[in-house]
C-alpha cells in the first residue's frame, strides 16, 4: 500500500516504540536496488527528477529510517560527481544549450538550487567585468 | 524565498570593497590633502608619487588629473610566471599560488623563519592586524628582488578596474588581459575539481585548501561550495550519527581508562 512519507514514518515509529506493529516500510522505488546499481555505474546519466523531484530530500528522510551504510556512500559519490558536472554547466556562458540540456533536465530540486546559485553568480560576474551586456 | 538577495556578498559589493586598496599615482595637478572618512589623503604635488585609495585614483585618472602606476604584479612577466606556477608546477597542481606574505610573515622561501606580526592599534587603543584592502599589495613600491610575484587578495577586481579605466598606464594591456583571463580559468577549474575532495571535509578529516584564493573568486564560488557541502552533510547525516553512537558505545565500554584518555584529548583541543 502506498502512503505519504510522513504518515508511513509516524506509523513505523509507533511500531518501533513497541506498541502494535502497524506497518513495515519498504524502500521506495526511487531508491531501489536497481537505481543504486545504475548510480554506481554512472551517476551522470540518470534522470533523478523522473525518479523523484526531491530525490535527495527523500533519501535523507529514508536514510534516517533505514541503516544503509552503502547507500550513503553511493549517494554521496553521486552527489559529488553530479555537483562537479553542474558547476561546469553553470559556468558555461551560453547557459543550457546543446548536450547539457538532457542532464540539466534530470536534476532534482537540491541540484537545481545549486545550479542556480552557481549560474547566477557567474552571470553577475560577467556583467560586472563587462563581458556580457546588462539586461 | 522571502529574502530575494543571494547569500553572501554580491559581486558589486566585492568590487566596492576592493576600491579601498591603495595604489600609487603620479599626479598631474596639485591637490591639497583631503580628510576623508577612510583616513587622510596626502597632498598631491605633480612630480611626486603619492598613494591613494583606488576609487580616488580612478576618479582622478578619468578626469585626466593623474596617472596610475600599475602595481608590481600587474605586469606581463610576473603574471605569466604565476600562470606557469599555477598550471605547470608540480606542487601547485591542486593548490593555488601562494598569496603575498602578510606583514611580519616570513616569505615562502625561508620556512625556518618564524612569523613576527606586529599588531597595530586603532585610535581607541584596540589591537588589530591589518588585512587586505589595508595592506600595500597594490602600490608600485619596489618589492625586494627575491620576493616571488604573487596575486593579492583583490587581484581580480583591481586588475579589471585598472584594465577598464587606466589601460594606457599599463604595460601591454592586451597581454595582461589575456593572462588574467587564463589565470582565472586555471584557478576556477582547480576550485571545481576541489569538489571531489569536499566529502572528507564534510565528514571531518580532509578539506580543500583555499589559501591564496582572491575575494572575487571566493564570492563567486561561495553559493555553490556551501551548497555542495550542505548537501553532502545532509546525505551523510545518518552515517555520521551512527558513527557517533558507535563512539559513545566504545567510550562506555572502555571503562574508566578510556574515558580519562578521551577527556584529556578533549582538553587538548581547547
Amino acid at each position: 500500500m502506498d502512503l505519504p512519507l510522513w504518515l508511513g514514518e509516524m506509523l513505523s515509529i509507533g511500531a518501533r516504540l513497541g506498541t502494535s506493529r502497524l506497518v513495515t516500510l519498504d524502500m521506495p522505488d526511487a531508491l531501489s536496488e536497481r537505481v543504486m546499481n545504475a548510480l554506481k555505474a554512472d551517476p551522470r546519466t540518470l534522470d533523478l527528477r523522473a525518479l523523484a523531484p526531491h530525490f535527495y530530500n527523500l533519501s535523507e528522510r529514508i536514510l534516517e529510517l533505514f541503516e544503509e551504510e552503502e547507500m550513503v556512500d553511493v549517494l554521496t559519490d553521486t552527489f559529488k560527481k553530479r555537483a562537479a558536472e553542474i558547476a561546469d554547466h553553470a559556468h558555461n556562458s551560453r547557459g543550457a544549450v546543446g548536450d547539457g540540456v538532457d542532464f540539466l533536465r534530470g536534476l532534482d530540486e537540491t541540484e537545481r538550487q545549486l545550479f542556480r546559485a552557481a549560474h547566477d553568480r557567474a552571470k553577475e560576474m560577467r556583467i560586472w567585468s563587462g563581458e556580457a551586456r546588462r539586461k | 524565498m522571502a529574502f530575494p538577495l543571494p547569500r553572501g556578498v554580491t559581486v558589486s559589493e566585492i568590487a566596492f570593497l576592493a576600491e579601498m586598496e591603495t595604489v600609487t599615482v603620479v599626479p598631474r595637478q596639485r591637490l591639497e590633502g583631503l580628510e576623508l572618512l577612510g583616513g587622510p589623503v596626502e597632498p598631491l604635488a605633480p612630480p611626486r608619487r603619492a598613494s591613494l585609495p583606488l576609487w580616488l585614483a580612478l576618479l582622478l585618472k578619468r578626469q585626466r588629473r593623474a596617472n596610475i602606476i600599475p602595481p608590481a604584479w600587474l605586469h606581463p612577466e610576473p603574471l605569466s610566471l604565476i600562470l606557469d606556477v599555477e598550471s605547470q608546477h608540480q606542487d601547485y597542481q591542486n593548490a593555488f599560488s601562494p598569496p603575498p606574505p602578510l606583514p611580519g610573515q616570513p616569505s615562502v622561501l625561508d620556512r625556518n623563519a618564524t612569523a613576527s606580526a606586529k599588531p597595530q592599534y586603532t585610535p581607541d587603543g584596540d589591537r588589530y592586524y591589518p588585512a587586505p584592502p589595508f595592506l600595500p599589495h597594490n602600490t608600485a613600491q619596489t618589492t625586494s628582488s627575491r620576493d616571488t610575484p604573487s596575486l593579492p587578495f583583490h587581484w581580480v577586481e583591481v586588475g579589471n578596474l585598472l584594465l577598464e579605466s587606466a589601460s594606457d598606464d599599463l604595460v601591454e594591456p592586451d597581454q595582461i588581459r589575456r593572462l588574467l583571463k587564463d589565470l582565472r580559468e586555471v584557478r576556477m577549474s582547480k576550485m571545481r575539481s576541489g569538489v571531489d575532495v569536499l566529502d572528507e571535509a564534510a565528514t571531518g578529516g580532509g578539506g580543500v585548501a583555499l589559501t591564496g584564493v582572491g575575494s572575487m573568486e571566493l564570492g563567486e564560488e561561495r553559493g555553490f561550495i556551501t551548497g555542495v557541502v550542505d548537501g553532502l552533510r545532509k546525505i551523510g547525516a545518518s552515517k555520521e550519527q551512527a558513527r557517533r553512537e558507535q563512539m559513545a558505545e566504545q567510550r562506555a565500554a572502555g571503562g574508566y581508562n578510556g574515558t580519562q584518555e578521551e577527556e584529556e584529548e578533549d582538553y587538548m583541543e581547547f
